[in-house]
């Protein structure tokens, strides 16, 4: 019993990263219609970008509170401008080409981020340790069942972002201008709503999140390498899609159901099979509900 | 003889709104029938619950005796109905040949094997469905179009070209969705006489939507009137232009302020 | 049948020129470019089937190496099961053995096709019903999932990876592959029937109006697609290094090759070949600048897409001088 305790506070933690991830996926989606492959890129830029700001300010040598909020801030902030130049560089140009095209130059940009980074002078192939910002301690207690203060953590800031995201998204102008333009772009233009600020806005927002999640990753799974965004990345995707790709509480519920899915699956079946699962699950879905959990059915017109 | 078309209580709603309720309908084999209405009266929707696109929520459709609701489209063309579509839709980016082609595509037999050994036998059949195509491109006038991708093709011909797919499916009733929307006086002329002259060679039964009322008035010696989804009036042009709810509904779209 | 032979004449006459080229290469040829060369003729027959689902018929499929891996282990399993012991045992020389060699790789490649071609018809049935990218992101979780499952198989090898005996594909067995799945598919296609492919692509619903059953072409589509790409699972399985593991077969390998159908043109065959053999030869060329190589190619791979959205060749063709026609129509003046 303990140790399904143990495995249900692990998917937590997992899947409030993957949450976060997936909402970066799923309101981009929403705004353009694009599955950006290069979202799990910035994800490990943010983890990556932490460890070297952590070694340059040294916060990395001791674990403060102030370290970890700085360092959180900057992954956001330095993650969001990557985004934010992605969506002007390589994605603007495009917004008439087919589809398609659109989502060859995302699969470009995240096979330009990984192999930039494995080059040696830039982070090098070798993963590398992600500093402590807070000291590891065991918070709780029950027979062998323990939490630790990073679990908390994790769970606890993972929530808040996406809090905030709610009330940004439900009660600024620019969340309803948002929505807006997720609802009908063309619509949307006419009502004077300038969709490229919106797309734009839309691709720092998700960005700053997944940098976020990268250094969260990286207080729990302290090693970090050029490729570790990919996995993490298009898990955090079927979440998405499973939750219902333009969802938001569909990024939550999709994120935190692949979580517990792939940490009973290592607990009770076999490690191997931990990646798998996430796409049976996804599978599953999609065949009973086409458009995901919490997904729009969208009716063509003729 | 039984109606070649008959809609029997036909209901259509979409989460709520009745783009069509309870219509009855019954189009005789060679019939030219009319069905006009304001915007948004729901002809279209008749149109894509006979093609199947919708299962009607209400209501049964039959043709030539059989039940065809809830029929998947490509059966239901293959029963022998054909339509063209409000905003032209066309395969693009194919050739106009090819777009009557694939019009013909239930005459040719699936062979993959010999498509893929180019048999005689394959040949010859591709041949005779190439020339049936051709031939039918230059019934329509559109001979000189041929090699043109669709897309290129300017309107009024976009038209025609769709008119001609549908009647490479060899079908007994046409659908026209407005046909003549955005031609100009000339255009309208000869599309109507092509009309005519369809629908003798080709023994067609045709329904047409059409908000030209004139053309209607003057092609179709039956008209049946929609209006919010119902059937509010139908019988000859002369009746339906004295019909007192027809000249309402169309003057109550006309000055929506007043 | 004189018919016959003049559509087929051409046919015949280039898969001997393959032959001939095959036996010359092996002698003569760096076994480095000689290499080079099988790896294009494999990306070519994947390219061009994913196009077949991607491009022609407009389904966006993900899991191209999934059933590559499907052609390769069953192959495999079969070579390492009965193919190989009994090639083994019947310890032939010289030209018997090249022939009995030929004959048996044709065996096992079609063994490979089929089987990919079941597990197409299985995965195809049930997601055929999602569009787009929700096609797209399923297809990519069949083919992790098909991956997982060689890499939980210790009987094959488990994650290790498995070695395989001869008989080995050469530039012959290869290029023979690929010259006919090129002339298949675009025969195919370019029948009348065929030409439903395209017309799901343009308008799936308008074509089901003019009688074309969507699904069945879809279907067909996919499992024709998996066919051959466990075709060149196979090729890929039985090439001189005789060695496969799980991991080559990887979502990045599916999508290197939907990669590669984009940068050739949605739709068109030659496209196709081109961007297969470019973006084979592309990382060998650059193997001069090492650890750049992989930069330079995703660098060119955004600003192709940023100067090129319709890929090199958008939905043209280029048309052999000998291409015939069945039917030539004299215009009625
Ligand atoms: N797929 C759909 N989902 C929801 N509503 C629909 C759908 N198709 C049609 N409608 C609605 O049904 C009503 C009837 O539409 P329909 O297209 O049949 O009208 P119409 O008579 O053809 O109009 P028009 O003359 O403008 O072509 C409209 O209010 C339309 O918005
Ligand atoms: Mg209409």
């Amino acid at each position: 019993m303990e140790s399904f305790l143990q495995q249900i506070l692990q998917g937590l933690k997992l899947g409030g990263i993957y949450a976060l991830i997936a909402l970066g996926y799923t309101m981009v989606y929403g705004v353009l219609r694009l599955i950006n492959f290069a979202h799990g890129d910035v994800f490990m830029l943010g983890a990556m970008l932490s460890i070297y700001f952590a070694r340059w300010t040294g916060f990395g040598n001791q674990p403060s509170w102030l370290g970890l909020g700085a360092t959180l801030l900057f992954a956001m902030a330095v993650c969001g401008a990557i985004g934010g130049v992605i969506e002007r560089v390589a994605y603007r140009p495009l917004r008439n080409a087919p589809r398609l095209s659109l989502l060859i130059a995302a699969i470009g940009v995240s096979l330009l981020i990984e192999n930039v980074g494995q080059l040696r002078q830039v982070f090098g192939p070798t993963p590398q340790p992600f500093p402590a910002l807070i000291q590891t301690k065991t918070v709780a207690q029950w027979g062998s069942l323990t939490v630790s203060n990073v679990e908390i953590l994790v769970l606890l800031v993972a929530l808040g972002l996406m809090a905030g995201l709610h009330v940004f998204v439900h009660h600024t102008r620019f969340g309803l201008a948002m929505r807006a333009v997720a609802h009908d772009h063309q619509t949307a233009g006419l009502m004077g709503i300038p969709a490229g600020k919106v797309i734009f806005g839309t691709f720092v927002l998700g960005s700053a999140l997944a940098g976020a999640a990268g250094v969260l990753w990286g207080l729990s799974y302290p090693v970090i390498n050029p490729m570790t965004g990919f996995v993490p990345g298009i898990k955090a995707f079927v979440a998405a899609v499973l939750g219902g790709v333009g969802s938001i509480p569909g990024a939550l519920l999709g994120g935190f159901l692949i979580g517990e899915a792939e940490s009973l699956t290592a607990f009770y079946l076999s490690s191997t099979y931990k990646d798998a699962i996430a796409f049976v699950i996804l599978i599953l879905v999609l065949l009973a509900r086409p458009t995901g959990l919490l997904g729009r059915k969208e009716v063509e017109k003729v | 003889m039984s109606a070649l078309l008959e809609i029997q209580g036909v209901g259509m709603e979409f989460g709520g709104l009745k783009a069509v309720e309870g219509l009855d309908l019954e189009v005789a084999e060679g019939e030219l029938v009319g069905l006009i209405g304001p915007n948004g009266a729901g002809k279209t929707t008749v149109f894509n619950v006979i093609t199947g696109v919708y299962r009607p929520t209400r209501g049964r459709i039959c043709f030539a005796g059989e039940r065809i609701d809830g029929m998947a489209p490509h059966l239901i063309s293959r029963r022998g109905i054909a339509r063209t579509f409000q905003n032209i839709r066309l395969f693009k980016n194919l050739s106009a040949l090819d777009n009557v082609v694939l019009g013909f595509n239930r005459s040719a037999r699936q062979d993959v094997l010999g498509s893929m050994l180019l048999t005689a036998k394959h040949w010859r059949r591709q041949a005779g469905i190439l020339k049936r195509s051709h031939e039918l491109l230059d019934k329509l006038g559109l001979g000189l179009a041929e090699g043109r991708s669709s897309m290129e093709l300017p309107y009024g011909e976009q038209r025609k070209l769709e008119i001609a797919r549908a009647l490479a499916t060899q079908p007994r009733l046409l659908l026209l969705d407005e046909p003549a929307a955005g031609m100009n006086l000339a255009e309208k002329r000869e599309l109507t006489g092509l009309i005519e002259r369809l629908r003798r060679e080709f023994n067609l039964t045709i329904l047409v939507i059409e908000h030209d009322m004139k053309m209607v008035m003057s092609i179709c010696p039956r008209i049946v009137v929609l209006d919010h989804g119902q059937k509010i009036a139908g019988g000859t042009p002369d009746e339906i232009q004295r019909h007192e709810q027809v000249i309402e509904a169309y003057l109550g779209e006309k000055a929506p302020s007043a | 049948m004189k018919v016959f032979w003049q559509n087929n004449m051409a046919l015949l006459v280039v898969l001997l020129v393959v032959a001939a080229a095959g036996f010359g290469f092996q002698r003569h040829l760096d076994p480095y470019y000689y290499k080079i060369l099988v790896d294009v003729g494999i990306a070519i027959i994947l390219v061009v089937s994913l196009n077949l689902i991607n491009g022609i018929t407009g389904q966006f499929s993900l899991g191209h190496a999934g059933f590559m891996a499907v052609g390769a282990y069953a192959s495999a399993a079969l070579s390492v099961l009965a193919a190989g012991p009994w090639l083994n045992g019947l310890a032939l020389g010289g030209a018997q053995k090249m022939v009995v060699e030929f004959v048996a790789l044709g065996v096992i490649v079609i063994v490979g096709g089929v089987a990919a071609a079941l597990a197409g018809f299985v995965v195809g049935m049930p997601a055929l019903r999602l569009r787009g990218d929700y096609l797209a992101i399923a297809t990519l979780g069949f083919g992790e999932i098909i991956r997982i499952v060689f890499q939980n198989t210790e009987q094959l090898g488990g994650a290790r990876g498995i070695s395989i005996p001869p008989p080995r594909s050469d530039f012959t067995g290869v290029y023979v592959c690929a010259v006919l799945c090129v002339a298949f598919i675009w025969r195919l296609v370019h029948s009348v029937k065929g030409k439903s492919f395209f017309a799901i692509r343009e308008d799936e619903f308008a074509a089901a109006t003019v009688g074309i059953d969507t699904t069945k072409y879809k279907v067909i589509a996919f499992v024709l697609g998996s066919f051959f790409a466990g075709v060149a699972g196979a090729l890929f399985a039985h090439s001189a290094t005789g060695y496969i593991t799980p991991a080559q077969f990887d979502a990045v390998k599916s999508i290197e090759l939907v990669v590669m159908v984009v940068l050739g043109g949605l739709g068109s065959i030659s496209g196709s070949i081109i961007a297969a053999a470019a973006l084979t030869l592309l990382p060998e060329i650059l193997r001069g600048f090492a650890e750049y190589r992989l930069v330079v190619y995703s660098l060119l791979l955004v600003l192709v897409m940023l100067t090129r959205p319709q890929g090199l060749m958008g939905m043209k063709e280029i048309k052999l001088p000998w291409h015939r026609q069945p039917y030539q129509h004299k215009p009625v003046a």
